[in-house]
Order: structure tokens, then sequence, then C-alpha cells
């Protein structure tokens, strides 16, 4: 019933995220979504390209961004996801290394 | 249900005009999106200034709002004065609105299922929402395939037409070796679709729980073992802990704090590879020398000639 490695092809990506055709394809032209494949016909996307599609939707929607500001947003937020999971590791294991 | 104060909640007057309103919403919207903001309430928060600005962006809900305000207070329980009927054509748009927004201006669903959609066979018929949640697991857990109960909320068209949320529970197969981040999407899980459109999808979203010994870094692990200056000095045999049970190592002989051991194999199972356990030695002290200990470390001080601070003299 679940599937991790599955992906979506153009036509349900769009319906997941609920988004025209038109529109989706701006947001790879922005490189906001990097599809595997060459053309529209042959893009498939993982799980998590879904959800920064999903995040990228909501940001345009919510702050009134333009696709380059999305793409600005969404890159800086996954580097801040990452700079943080990467400061969390090393706090953690400095604590490990020191004395109380 | 409770009055809400769309002018108190973006921070703006009653007399302020459009653009001010939108300046206000434009921060807060800043301050409080989900996808951005690091407080606590945030998506909460979100969800009442983009209702409050949905209201006074709008002429015909800010008029109709201003004549209803005059028997409301915010946080104050409010019943909309007798024979209260929102205006036609307030209209209604896409969004999940409080008890207090659906009550003035109306939350018949038809109008939900204008939100037009790109695929729609019909315009009275949409797909369910997708749902995403988190779904912690332990290291351990990804060891081999588990199957999980989560429950989550999901929405539902309850008697009145209205969306509510209902708790359901689904056992789910959490695969061998999902990684930190990985998504996982059970088909027609999320919520049900309008008309004769399909449910949305269930996205569970991987998050692995902070261990007390391990650490990740990819698929590795690194675990920091504290051993005794004699067992660094002389070299010693260990036991270690790993995911999978207690294993031996050797420390060689002149081991230094900080050292690193890698344990082929003992990390976390990966898609390509099996990831390895890094261990990493820490010298320790006893917390208590006894007399006898003292003795020994006073012979060793004054036959050795090791100087540790030999880098740091001028």
């Amino acid at each position: 019933m679940n599937d991790h490695t599955v992906e979506l092809d153009l036509n349900d990506v769009c319906d997941a995220v609920e988004l025209p055709r038109n529109t989706f394809i701006k947001m790879v032209e922005y490189g906001i979504v990097e599809p595997r494949g060459e053309t529209p016909t042959e893009w498939s996307f993982d799980l998590t390209m879904v959800s920064i599609a999903r995040r990228a939707v909501r940001l345009r929607r919510d702050l009134k961004l333009n696709w380059a500001a999305v793409a600005l947003v969404v890159e800086l937020i996954e580097e801040r996801e990452q700079l943080q999971a990467e400061n969390e590791l090393l706090n953690q294991r400095l604590q490990r290394f020191l004395q109380e | 249900m409770e009055f809400k104060d769309y002018y108190k909640i973006l921070g703006v007057k009653p007399e302020d005009d459009k653009k001010a309103i939108k300046t206000a919403y434009r921060r807060l919207a800043r301050k409080y999106h989900p996808d951005v903001s690091k407080e606590h309430d945030a998506e909460a928060q979100f969800k009442l200034v983009a209702e409050a600005y949905e209201v006074l962006s709008s002429d015909e809900k800010r008029a109709e709002y201003d004549q209803l305000r005059q028997y409301g207070t915010q946080g104050q329980p409010f019943t909309p004065p007798p024979g209260w009927q929102h205006g036609e054509g307030a209209g209604y748009s896409e969004g999940d609105y409080s008890d207090f927004f659906e009550s003035i201006f109306g939350a018949d669903f038809h109008h939900r299922a204008t939100g037009a959609h790109a695929r729609s066979e019909d315009r009275f018929s949409r797909r369910g929402q997708d749902i995403e949640i988190d779904m912690p697991i332990f290291l351990e857990d990804t060891l081999s395939d588990e199957t999980k109960t989560i429950a989550y909320n999901l929405p539902h068209y309850g008697e009145t037409g209205r969306m509510e949320d209902i708790r359901k529970t689904l056992k789910v197969k959490i695969p061998k070796g999902v990684t930190d981040k990985a998504r996982i999407r059970l088909k027609g899980q999320g919520a049900p679709g309008f008309g004769n459109g399909t449910p949305g999808d269930l996205y569970l979203k991987i998050k692995l729980v902070p261990h007390p010994l391990f650490d990740v870094i990819g698929n590795d692990l690194s675990i920091t073992v504290p051993v005794a200056p004699w067992e660094a000095a002389l070299g010693a045999s260990i036991e270690v802990p790993t995911l999978s049970g207690q294993i031996k190592v050797t420390i060689k002989p002149d081991s230094q704090s900080g050292n690193r051991l890698r344990i082929k194999g003992k990390g976390l199972s990966g898609k390509k590879s099996q990831g390895d356990l890094y261990v990493i030695l820490k010298i320790v002290i006893p917390d208590k020398t006894d007399a006898e200990s003292a003795q020994l470390w006073k012979t060793l001080a004054s036959k050795s000639s090791f100087n540790p601070r030999s880098d740091l003299t001028n």
C-alpha cells in the first residue's frame, strides 16, 4: 500500500500540488524543483520534490511572492535546515566529548 | 464560538486604509508563515492572520464584518445576532477558516468546489488535499522492515457539510533503511475528495529520533566511548554497544583521546550500502584517586619524561 521509492509524473505532481501544468513547468524552469528526465513527458519527481513544490506553492500564495523570490526562499530554507542539522550534530558530539 | 477582532489580529485600526492593511498582513505573514517561522504556534497564528486579511482586504467582507463587530469583543463568546445572514455574493475562497469566520461568511461547501482545479472532471468535483505529517522513527527500527501504527487528524465532510477532523489510525510498513527526511506516500489516505474527486494522499516525513548513544552522519553512526588512561596507553579489548548488540573492539597501544576506529557494517542500512560505526575514544580519569593509585601515578610522574605541553612553549 505504501511506496517510498515512488516517483510521480508531471500530471500526478500537478494534481498533488493543485497547479496547472504550465505553472508547474515554470517552477521547474526556475529550478525550484528538479525532475529526472529530459522533456516534460519524461519528467519524474521523487516525493521530496513533491513536498518542496507544495512548500513553494504555499510561499507564493501566502507571501504573494513571484517565482524568482520563491526559488530563493526555498533554497535558503533548505540551506538553513541543513546548517541547523549540522550544527545540532556538531553540538551534540561536542557535548559528548566535554566533561559535564 | 469566540469573537475574533480582525483589526487587532493584524495590528491595524478600523479606520486604516487598504494599503495599511496589506502592509500589516505582509509583515505578519513573513513572521508567522509555517515554512519560515520559528515561532512555536506559527501555523495557528498564520491561519488567523490569513483569515483576518481575507476579510479586511475585501470591501464587501469588510463592510459585513464591520456591521457585526459592534456585537462582539475579541476573545469573548460570540453568537451572530438573530436573523443574521451573510449577504449574497460575499463569496467564498479556498482555505481553512475558524468557526467564527464560517458563521459569518458561510461554509457552504459548494463554494469550496469552485477553487478551480486543473484536471477536475467537472467544476463540482475535486481531488482531496494531501496531508503531510512527521513520523518519528527510532534508529533501531531502521534496521529491518517495521510495522508502525500512526494516528493523524483527517478532515472529512460532516453532516452539516462542514469540514471536521476525525482521528484516524493506520498501520504502516516502514521499510528497512529509511533515512531522515525521507517521505513515504500512502495513496488515498489524505483528505476526501469532493463530488467525484479522488481522495488525496498521506505523506509521512521520516524524522530519526536522536539516540542517547549514537549520532547519525549520513549512513554512518558514531559513538563516543570512555577509556581509562592505562587502556589508552597499553591497548585493550573493550565492549562497545552497537545498534544490534555489544561487540568487542581492540584499542591499539598509545591511543589518543579523539582517535576514531571504524567498525565496518555496523552503521545504518543504506539504499546502496551498509553504513559503518565510528568509535571515538575519550580518555577519562576516575572521579576519586585513592592512596594506592595516587602512589602509582606519582611513580609514573617521576619516571616519565612526557611533556604534554611541548607545543605550547615559545
